[in-house]
């Protein structure tokens, strides 16, 4: 039996080179000898078949995200065992948004969320497009990633990144980024946010290979990443 | 109004100084109006004919098609030809359209027009017609996404109501739908198929329909997102809107599209070049200059001396192999991967040199990061592209992409320091080497060409000496 990895809305919510984390995780556990499979579950599919060790879902723009909101919402139990269950789940960009209470949208309508956490999000007419780095206690180095959203989210009790150095955190003045509630990780960066920290990853693969694992890391990303820290740390 | 007098002749004098310093393509003096006077686009008067052109792709050669031909035409024409496409650049392309006393001295003004700022700007000037080329992803911090885009031209549209024409790409789903339900009058242009076979994007700038929400499908495409369209759902009215203006002919190696009108009159019009970018320059700038009353003939006469600027692709041929500096918008996913898409398409055996990295990558890596992901290197992987040399300062991060999208490690040189890039090109067994250059950097993609040039007629040179 290989690792099963879920793609949530791998089309629909993939406006920035998100499917690179993926296509870069199968790439690194393939490396280890094992066997991965991809399900790619879209708008008008069933979404969840079983029980998987690793689900994700990128970004999308606003109209996007609230369309796989509403693909969720028939199969949120399912999202939601599996995060009580235990199993590793990242959605990236405004993807996260969707599990939370509510997001208020720019025109000025509820949209009500999963629910699954409490937090809220709420839209503005502002565009926020920022690089970002951030700290968190599960890991020894800072992650950089890239932000492109039009809101704040509040009353998020256990980010995932909890002090951030450089960019926007969730809300204004929060200093925070991100949820974090068991193994489900949530942030607002977008894109191919893996490949550009290897080290985050590695604590993916290291969890998914379990007695399988050993260092893998590709020497192009790593020293691509001290570039990049490197650049950002000079504007903090 | 005695603060915008202030301004008009503040900004006039200022102009004639950098004038008198050879300096006309400084927008110094627009800027200066508009910190005078922020509503000086409202108050400046304008000529009897305004026509905004804006787009992510497409718009600075079609804004020069347009203004060039209403030039011929014997029309006095003030557009920002220096590519000063916000406000600063409209005041200051208005100020010189007027005299000291604002009584307008020319005919007609052609503003090429940045997407997100046009609700507040075009609010002020009110065109006679805004042409929109398309709407694609673009730089992510100057443009967000293209929904963001969309509504940012979609308020423009509101504001102005029917004090506008609208002149849209009929094949673009995500254009054609703006201005509607706003009083505006719609033209649409369009072409019909190609026959193209383009790559299946990773990343798509439209998925569902924004009606619906069910899937989009095509008949056929042409690039990215663009092509002739349909909601899947039957009963969803999402669909490619019929054409005022329909190239329904497109020959390619001819050089040549024959555009039909709604009333059944046909036209050839000559192309400009062989891309499918430029057709669609060519169909929109004939389409837009048909609106505001060009005769066919005379459009059709102009375009016959017309090419695309140098500036974006020239090369040097040496013992047999073209080196060629060719402009490749980075940033810009739709541009970049057309770019790549062409360099598998184009037959001949090549070197690929990759000199693409702007100067804000340094500040903004994240950024370019996701930018590479988002476009298609995958296209890169073809048998006739025998070398892909990386350089500049996101080296790593371009080459770990091309390993990612399949590409033989074998093939990819990635090169640390941008002096030694000539030292990994092939001068032998292939037929075409390419520079691929960021737009913002003529010189630098150039210099590159021409230092691989040299080092292949220093290569030879020693040969020679030792034979």
């Amino acid at each position: 039996m290989g690792i099963r990895i879920l793609h949530l809305f791998s089309d629909l919510m993939n406006m920035y080179g998100d499917y690179g984390n993926v296509t870069m995780l199968v790439r690194r556990l393939e490396e280890l000898g094992l066997e991965v499979s991809v399900d790619c579950r879209t708008y008008g599919d069933r979404l969840f078949d079983g029980k998987y060790d690793f689900i994700y879902c990128g970004a999308g723009t606003e109209l996007r995200r609230d369309k796989a909101l509403g693909c969720l919402k028939a199969e949120k139990e399912a999202l939601r065992d599996a995060i009580e269950a235990g199993t590793y789940v990242l959605f990236t960009g405004n993807s996260w948004e969707m599990l939370g209470k509510s997001i208020h949208n720019v025109d000025g309508k509820d949209l009500e969320g999963l629910g699954i956490f409490d937090y809220v999000t709420s839209e503005t007419d502002t565009r926020v497009t920022h690089d970002i780095v951030a700290e968190t206690d599960l890991l020894d180095r800072p992650v950089v990633g890239f932000i492109n959203k039009c809101g704040s989210v509040t009353n998020v009790d256990s980010p995932l990144f909890t002090k951030v150095t450089l960019g926007p955190g969730n809300s204004e003045g929060s200093g925070a980024e991100g949820y974090h509630y068991r193994n489900f990780f949530g942030t607002e960066m977008i894109g191919p946010l893996l490949v550009k920290n290897p080290h985050m990853m590695d604590m993916l693969v290291r969890a998914l290979a379990g007695d399988s694992y050993r260092e893998t890391r590709h020497d192009s990303a790593v020293k691509a990443y001290e570039v990049t820290l490197r650049a950002l740390s000079e504007r903090q | 109004m005695l603060r915008f007098y202030i301004a008009l002749w503040a900004s006039k004098f200022v102009d004639a100084l950098l004038r008198l310093k050879g300096e006309t393509r400084d927008d110094w003096p627009g800027l200066l109006a508009f910190k005078l006077c922020p509503d000086f686009l409202a108050k400046v008067k304008k000529p009897d004919l305004v026509i905004t052109i804006t787009g992510t792709n497409g718009k600075t050669t079609t804004t020069s098609l347009v203004a060039g031909k209403l030039i011929e035409a014997g029309l006095k024409v003030s557009y920002n030809d220096w590519g000063a496409n916000l406000h600063a650049g409209y005041c200051l392309n208005l100020m010189r359209g007027v005299n000291i006393f604002n009584k307008c001295k020319i005919d007609v003004s052609i503003l090429e027009a940045d997407e997100k700022t046009l609700a507040k700007t075009m609010g002020m000037i009110e065109p006679d017609y805004i042409l929109v080329t398309n709407v694609c992803k673009d730089s992510l911090r100057r443009n967000g996404h293209p929904e963001y885009i969309y509504d940012c031209i979609n308020n423009a549209f509101k504001k102005l109501g029917s004090k506008t024409t609208a002149i849209l790409n009929a094949n673009d789903p995500i254009s054609s739908t703006l201005a509607e339900g706003t009083g505006a009058r719609r033209i649409f242009y369009g072409m019909a198929d190609m026959g193209l076979h383009p790559y299946e994007n990773i990343v798509k700038d439209i998925t569902v329909c924004p009606v619906c929400g069910k899937p989009i499908e095509y008949d056929y495409r042409f690039y990215r997102h663009l092509g002739k369209f349909r909601c899947s759902d039957p009963k969803c009215s999402y669909r490619t809107p019929d054409a005022d203006y329909y190239a329904e002919t497109i020959d390619l190696d001819g050089r040549t599209t024959v555009i039909r009108e709604k009333d059944g009159s046909v036209q050839t019009y000559p192309l400009i070049s062989d891309t499918v970018f430029n057709v669609f320059n060519v169909v929109s700038a004939a389409a837009t200059l048909r609106a505001v009353g060009q005769s066919r003939e005379d459009i059709a006469e102009f375009l016959s001396r017309q090419k695309i600027p140098e500036i974006r692709e020239t090369y040097k041929e040496f013992n047999g192999i073209r080196y060629y500096a060719f402009a490749t918008k980075s940033q810009n996913v739709s541009a970049a991967s057309t770019v790549f898409e062409y360099m598998a398409n184009e037959p001949s055996n090549k070197n690929v040199v990759f000199c693409m990295d702007e100067v804000q990558d340094r500040n903004h890596p994240t950024e370019t990061l996701t930018w590479i992901y988002e476009t298609d290197y995958e296209a890169l992987n073809s048998p006739n592209i025998k070398k892909i040399i990386v350089g500049g300062h996101m080296f790593l991060n371009h080459k770990l992409r091309l390993l990612l999208a399949g590409i033989p490690a074998d093939k990819i040189v990635a090169v640390e320091n941008d002096d030694e890039v000539p030292l990994h090109v092939d001068t032998e067994g292939i037929e075409r080497v390419y520079v691929l250059y960021e737009t913002d950097y003529v010189t630098k993609g150039q210099t590159w060409r021409d230092n691989i040039y040299k080092r292949a007629m220093e290569l030879a040179d020693k040969k020679g000496g030792e034979e």
